[in-house]
């Protein structure tokens, strides 16, 4: 059986994987095969020890931060071979592997409590498409911020057309996540938006990201003030995402689990 | 903001349908076109999106770093800065942001239809929806909490939290359903109860994420009695009257539809690769 126990083993086992490709991608001037062959072989151990995991808990793995966290690295590493397949774009393997390590870094470190209770509350239909699309956007607008960040320093416009659509991917899953999330809470507590702080951040991130869709349309020749939207809304993200736990709060949120 | 009675239905109503009216105006007269391509402009909805962006944000901040003990605490409750429900100067932005969004969707009919254009008439009709039902439909709205005993029936209800009401029906409680993990935690529960309403008896279900609609009303279970079992002496039910419900939902969807168009590709997308010099 796989439990949280052996995290560490496959979470190294796929980041040696994906730290290989990231150097094979960059050495190769063409697509590497070795490089698409090794990331998928880390994508393929991280998605078993998820399943496995999974099996073991007997409950969807999305309840606590650091299952979110295994599903943000999962569809960054996805997220990532789709670019090196479609676009090119030999450094994205580095950037999403620093990325990646950093999160399951904080697994590791920070470990949580992986019980296979789930209490009332979550056991809903909603749950898991609410939390894995949420997860999907993450990775996506977490992409647009590494390339965000690069474009920033290295002040290359060819970059700026990819931006649109993988903001606008993670924006339009973000919405699907957070209008489902409402649907959820309608069912669950009566009510479809409470001004909650995690929901508040939420919507204050979406607008932000929304903010960046109508300024790229209104002003599309300033180039570098909608990537610094970009990094700005990733953080924004962090903190609906997590930081609003250590935030205080008046009342009791009721997305803390 | 509880006491802004002008925003009850059919007032919200007329608000909603005096801005269509009023937009539609400035359309169609020659001297006020100038002021209708403002309106309609995206630089417009850019303002009116980070204006609402901009409120929101201030009072959040207000809420999360300003504790209520604090004299400015009540001076900002005062005037409605520290509750999103109670914000006039929300409802205000709100207002900028559907009379903008408004004129921007009503230009965007006159474009040729292409994927981008539906999908943006799709989330345009959606957010306005949305924004209607939570900022205008917010007063249509009843909320009650309702403490049901096991011992007697009761019709007593407490509405937005302040106020002591009596409801249509008196519920009483019978028993409930639990099932515990083996650590003793609770996994689900299903509460039974009885509500007597124009001399009839109705035996009801109640669990958590599953409401029941009695006549108009959802009845939610929001907590009970976990120290007696299977024969709790109380539990306490949330219960809600909202007329506007159906429009969120459409809103939803309709947005949920267009988050499903962004997700296709646009066309014009030139294939290539990145310049990895």
């Amino acid at each position: 059986m796989i439990n949280w126990d052996n995290f560490i083993f496959f979470a190294f086992s796929a980041l040696f994987c994906w730290i290989l490709a990231s150097f094979f991608a960059i050495k190769s001037k063409e697509k590497s095969s070795i490089a698409i062959l090794l990331h998928s072989l880390g994508i393929f151990i991280y998605t078993f020890f998820i399943i496995g995991f999974w099996i073991y808990i007997e409950r969807p793995p999305l309840r606590t931060l650091g299952e979110t966290r295994l599903w943000f690295v999962f569809f960054l590493s996805i997220i990532s071979l789709l670019i090196y397949l479609f676009w090119h774009f030999k450094l994205i393997f580095s950037f999403t592997t620093v990325l990646s390590a950093v999160f399951i870094l904080i697994n590791i470190f920070k470990p949580e409590i992986h019980n296979k209770e789930l209490m009332p509350a979550l056991q809903s239909f909603w749950f898991i498409p609410h939390v894995v699309t949420y997860m999907f956007s993450y990775a996506f607008l977490g992409t647009s911020f590494l390339l965000a960040l690069y474009h920033l320093f290295r002040k290359k416009s060819t970059l700026l057309p990819y931006f649109d659509d993988l903001v606008r991917i993670g924006w339009a899953s973000f919405s699907i996540a957070m209008f489902l999330g409402a649907l959820w809470a309608k069912e669950a507590w009566g009510i479809f938006w409470d001004w909650d702080p995690k929901e508040t951040w939420a919507l204050l991130t979406w607008l932000l990201y929304l903010i960046y869709l109508l300024y790229r349309k209104t002003y599309p020749s300033s180039i570098k003030k909608s990537l610094l939207i970009i990094v700005f809304a990733f953080i924004f993200l962090q903190l609906c995402w997590y930081g609003v736990n250590y935030l205080p709060t008046p009342e009791k949120s009721l997305h803390a689990y | 903001m509880e006491n802004v009675s002008i925003l009850f239905f059919p007032y919200n109503l007329i608000v909603i349908l005096s801005i269509f009216f009023a937009l539609f105006l400035i359309k169609n007269f020659s001297f006020t076109q100038k002021i209708w391509h403002q309106l309609a402009s995206e630089k417009y909805l850019l303002l009116a999106v980070s204006l609402f962006f901009l409120s929101i944000l201030l009072i959040q901040l207000i809420r999360t770093f300003v504790p209520d003990s604090t004299d400015i605490s009540s001076f900002l409750y005062r005037f409605g800065f520290s509750r999103f429900n109670a914000s006039p100067f929300l409802l205000l932005i709100s207002l900028f942001l559907f009379i903008i969004l408004t004129a921007n969707h009503l230009s965007l009919w006159r474009e040729p239809f292409s994927l981008q254009t539906i999908r943006l008439l799709f989330f345009q009709i959606g957010i306005l929806l949305i924004i209607s039902a939570q900022f205008l439909g917010f007063f249509d709205q009843e909320r009650y909490k309702m403490t049901v005993y096991s011992e007697y029936p009761t019709s007593v209800a407490i509405k937005d939290e302040k106020l002591f009401v009596s409801m249509p029906f008196e519920i009483q409680l019978i028993n409930s359903l639990p099932s515990y993990y083996p650590s003793g935690n609770l996994k689900n529960v299903e509460i039974n109860y009885d509500i007597r309403y124009k001399n009839r008896l109705y035996n009801i279900k109640n669990s958590v994420n599953q409401p029941y609609n009695f006549h108009g009303y959802d009845l939610y279970l929001l907590a009970y009695d976990q120290n007696n079992g299977s024969n709790p002496l109380f539990c306490r039910l949330f219960i809600v009257k909202d007329p506007w419900k159906f429009i969120f939902k459409i809103g939803f969807i309709t947005i949920l539809i267009s988050s499903l168009l962004m997700l296709i590709p646009n066309k014009e997308r030139k294939k290539g690769a990145f310049s990895n010099d």
